[in-house]
C-alpha cells in the first residue's frame, strides 16, 4: 500500500475509533446504572 | 441579577431535561447516520485529489471537526460555568462534567490527525508552533476539569473551582482561533471562513457533513452521559423511582 494509504488508515482509525470507545463506555455506563436502578426499586434496603 | 426566560428555567429541572433529552435522541442519531455517511463518502471517494497534497489531505475531513467540536465543546462547558456560578443552575453542572470527557476526546484527536498531517506535508510530526501549542493546551484544561472534578469530594465546591476553571480557560478559545493570524506559524490559514472559504466545493461539501455528523454524534453521546448523570444525582427522587 502507498504511504499515504496508512496515513488515512491511521488518522481515520484513531479518530473513529477514540469516537467509538468513549460512546461504547457512555451507552456501558448508562445500561449499568438503569439496572441498579431497576434493582433497587424492586429490592428495596 | 439578569432573570432567565421561563423556557430556559423550565430546563434547569432535571425532571424536564431528562425527558427532552430522551425526545432529541432519536433525531440526532439519524442526523448522524446520514450526514457521516455523506461526509465519508464524499470526503474518502468522491472529493478530487488536492493538486498540491495529493491525497493525504483526506484528513482534513476527520482533523477540522475534530479541532472546532473541541473548541465549541469548551466553549460550551465555560457558558455552562458561567450560568452555574451566576444562577446556581445545577443542571449546567451536569452538562459540563458529561461534556468534558468527550472534549478531550476530540481534543487528542485533532492533535493526533495533525500530528499525522504533518508528518507528509512539514516533515515533522510535532512543532511548537502557536497553533499546536494552544490547542495542546486546551487538551491539558480538559484534563484538568477532569482530574479537578474527581479530586474534590465536596460536589458543589467542585463544581464552583471546576466552573471557574472552565470560564479562566476559555481565554485559550480565541488564541487557538487566531493564533495562525496573530503569529507567524507553520500551521496552514482557516481553512473555514464566513466571507469565502478557501476550499472548492467538491471539497467543502463533505467537509461541512462531516463536521454537522460528529457534532451531532458528540451531541449523541453528550446526551446519553448527561441522561446518566442526571439519573446518578437524582436516584432519591421520586420521578427516578418512577421510570
Amino acid at each position: 500500500m502507498k504511504t499515504y494509504t496508512w496515513y488515512l488508515i491511521s488518522a481515520y482509525g484513531s479518530v473513529f475509533g477514540a469516537l467509538a470507545l468513549i460512546g461504547w463506555i457512555s451507552i456501558r455506563n448508562a445500561i449499568v446504572l438503569k439496572k441498579r436502578l431497576r434493582k433497587q426499586v424492586s429490592e428495596p434496603l | 441579577m439578569i432573570k432567565l426566560p421561563r423556557f430556559w428555567l423550565q430546563l434547569g429541572s432535571s425532571k424536564k431535561l431528562y425527558s427532552l433529552s430522551g425526545q432529541l435522541l432519536p433525531f440526532s442519531i439519524i442526523g448522524c447516520v446520514l450526514l457521516l455517511a455523506y461526509g465519508l463518502l464524499g470526503g474518502l471517494l468522491w472529493a478530487p485529489t488536492d493538486y498540491q497534497q495529493g491525497e493525504a489531505y483526506r484528513i482534513i475531513y476527520v482533523h477540522v471537526p475534530c479541532a472546532i467540536l473541541s473548541l465549541m465543546i469548551y466553549l460550551t462547558m465555560a457558558l455552562c460555568g458561567a450560568v452555574y456560578l451566576i444562577w446556581r443552575i445545577k443542571v449546567a453542572d451536569v452538562i459540563s462534567v458529561a461534556l468534558a470527557p468527550l472534549g478531550l476526546v476530540f481534543a487528542i484527536c485533532a492533535l493526533i490527525t495533525g500530528a499525522i498531517w504533518g508528518k507528509p506535508m512539514w516533515g515533522t510530526w510535532w512543532i511548537w508552533d502557536a497553533r499546536l501549542t494552544s490547542e495542546l493546551i486546551l487538551a491539558f484544561l480538559y484534563m484538568g476539569y477532569i482530574g479537578l472534578y474527581t479530586a474534590i469530594p465536596n460536589q458543589q465546591q467542585a463544581a464552583k473551582v471546576c466552573a471557574i476553571l472552565a470560564l479562566i480557560g476559555a481565554i485559550d478559545i480565541p488564541i487557538i482561533h487566531y493564533s495562525v493570524t496573530w503569529w507567524n506559524t507553520l500551521h496552514q490559514g482557516s481553512t473555514l471562513q464566513w466571507r469565502g472559504s478557501h476550499i472548492a466545493q467538491e471539497m467543502l461539501f463533505p467537509l461541512l457533513a462531516m463536521i454537522g455528523g460528529l457534532a451531532l454524534y458528540a451531541m449523541t453521546i453528550a446526551l446519553i452521559r448527561i441522561r446518566t448523570e442526571m439519573l446518578a444525582r437524582n436516584v432519591d427522587q421520586q420521578w427516578v423511582k418512577q421510570l
